[in-house]
């Protein structure tokens, strides 16, 4: 609380209330409180009309087809990318030994799955895949149990590096065995880590891929946008 | 004044304000004789099969000079490294931090997508509750035993 100014030039109320630095706290922090209300009142809780916000969701014009490959999935064993047609699918790719970043990300699209539930029908919401790029390490039974901790609706797919490489390279998602740790040379090394793309993918029910969600990731924003998408699908 | 808020939200909005703000001028306690503190030692629970996990703190300096942390060590995994979440252009990496410096009278916050413990390679099963003793090893010959919550965030 610096303030040089004498204290006459402040008092330009009517009430000549002594500016004492505590009232000057109270008035700050009164103002903050106002300031605050105001905010949450202006921020509304889902706006479908505006334009999707570019730091979300980039719309891919050319609409690829998502490459058909074959991967492998527990309790159901092969299964091809032919068969996500007919519902949204959400596809983000990463590893479980990953303990920092897989897991947010995985709790952020519960949480936006949780908003999903509450506004759309069940035939309107999408399908999470979390893609394991590290067969090595990722069996498809581990990548169920892992995925079903985040949300009992998640899929797990895994795969050949090179059905993986096929699936992904189009979009420009890529991962890359880091050899940074001091691990290297270690024989039977188990703890190598991955260097991964963080996007998520938008697959529509035509199998096409409609855009890519770039990190960092929000629940909400996610949820707007998924709904403007395919409001703007359906018109 | 904002026309459909009662006067009474602002009013607790002002005073949740002013008991925070007094709180955080009375709660100064004296700092630690090691000059460091920390707190807010957590892991993220691990979901079943998951290979490794992240340990997270706030560490904070008392002291006029810079600390380093050099090294942490928890039994029961074959491989403790201090790490650092990178986002490059998209891209996600995590690179083993050699020396982490608590500039003096500053903090250091270990979070997400920044500085974490990598816990690598356990045999048993780590469940929300437990409690993970990690030492942590810094330049002044400071050695800290820290027993970190496991956790799910909200
Ligand atoms: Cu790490």
């Amino acid at each position: 609380m610096v303030n040089q100014k004498p204290e006459t030039e402040n008092n330009s109320g009517a009430n000549s209330v002594k500016n004492t630095p505590v009232k000057k706290v109270l008035f700050l922090v009164l103002l903050l409180a106002v300031v605050l209300t105001a905010v949450n009142q202006l921020i509304p809780s889902s706006d479908l009309n505006k334009p999707i916000n570019p730091k979300t969701y980039i719309e891919l014009p050319d609409r690829k087809a998502l490459p058909v490959v074959t991967l492998e999935q527990a309790g159901k064993g092969k299964v091809s990318t032919a068969t996500l047609k007919g519902k949204w699918h959400m596809l983000l790719f990463g590893y479980t030994f990953c303990p920092d970043v897989c897991p947010v990300e995985l709790s952020t699209l519960h949480k936006m799955m949780g908003d999903l539930r509450k506004q759309l029908p069940a035939e309107q919401l999408p399908k999470i895949v979390f893609v394991s790029v590290d067969p090595e390490r990722d069996s498809a039974e581990m990548l169920e149990k892992y995925v079903k901790h985040f949300d009992a609706d998640f899929i797990g797919l895994t795969g050949k590096q090179t059905d993986l490489t096929r699936l992904a390279m189009p979009f420009g998602i890529s991962w890359m065995k880091q050899l940074n740790t001091d691990t290297i040379g270690k024989k039977n090394n188990k703890n190598y880590l991955l260097s991964h793309a963080t996007t998520i993918i938008l697959v529509n029910p035509d199998t096409k891929v409609a855009g890519l969600f770039p990190a960092p990731h929000t629940a909400n924003e996610m949820a707007v946008a998924y709904q403007k998408i395919i409001q703007k699908e359906a018109n | 004044m904002l026309n459909d808020k009662p006067a009474s939200c602002i009013f607790g909005y002002s005073l949740s304000f002013l008991i925070l703000f007094f709180l955080s001028a009375c709660n100064s306690s004296p700092p630690p004789s090691s000059g460091l503190e920390i707190t807010n030692a957590w892991v993220r629970t691990p979901p079943p099969s998951a290979g490794a996990l992240a340990g997270f703190m706030h560490l904070k300096n008392y002291s006029d000079t810079p600390i380093a942390l050099l090294q942490a060590k928890a039994d029961g995994f074959n491989q403790v490294m201090l790490h650092q979440s990178i986002n490059e252009n998209g891209q996600h990496k995590m690179e083993h931090a050699e020396r982490i410096i608590i500039p003096p009278q500053g903090s250091l916050q270990f979070q997400h997508g920044s500085y974490h413990i990598m816990l690598m390679g356990f045999q048993t099963t780590i469940k929300s509750g437990d409690k993970i003793p990690i030492t942590l090893i810094f330049d002044n010959k400071l050695e800290k035993t820290v027993h970190f919550i496991v956790k799910t965030p909200d």
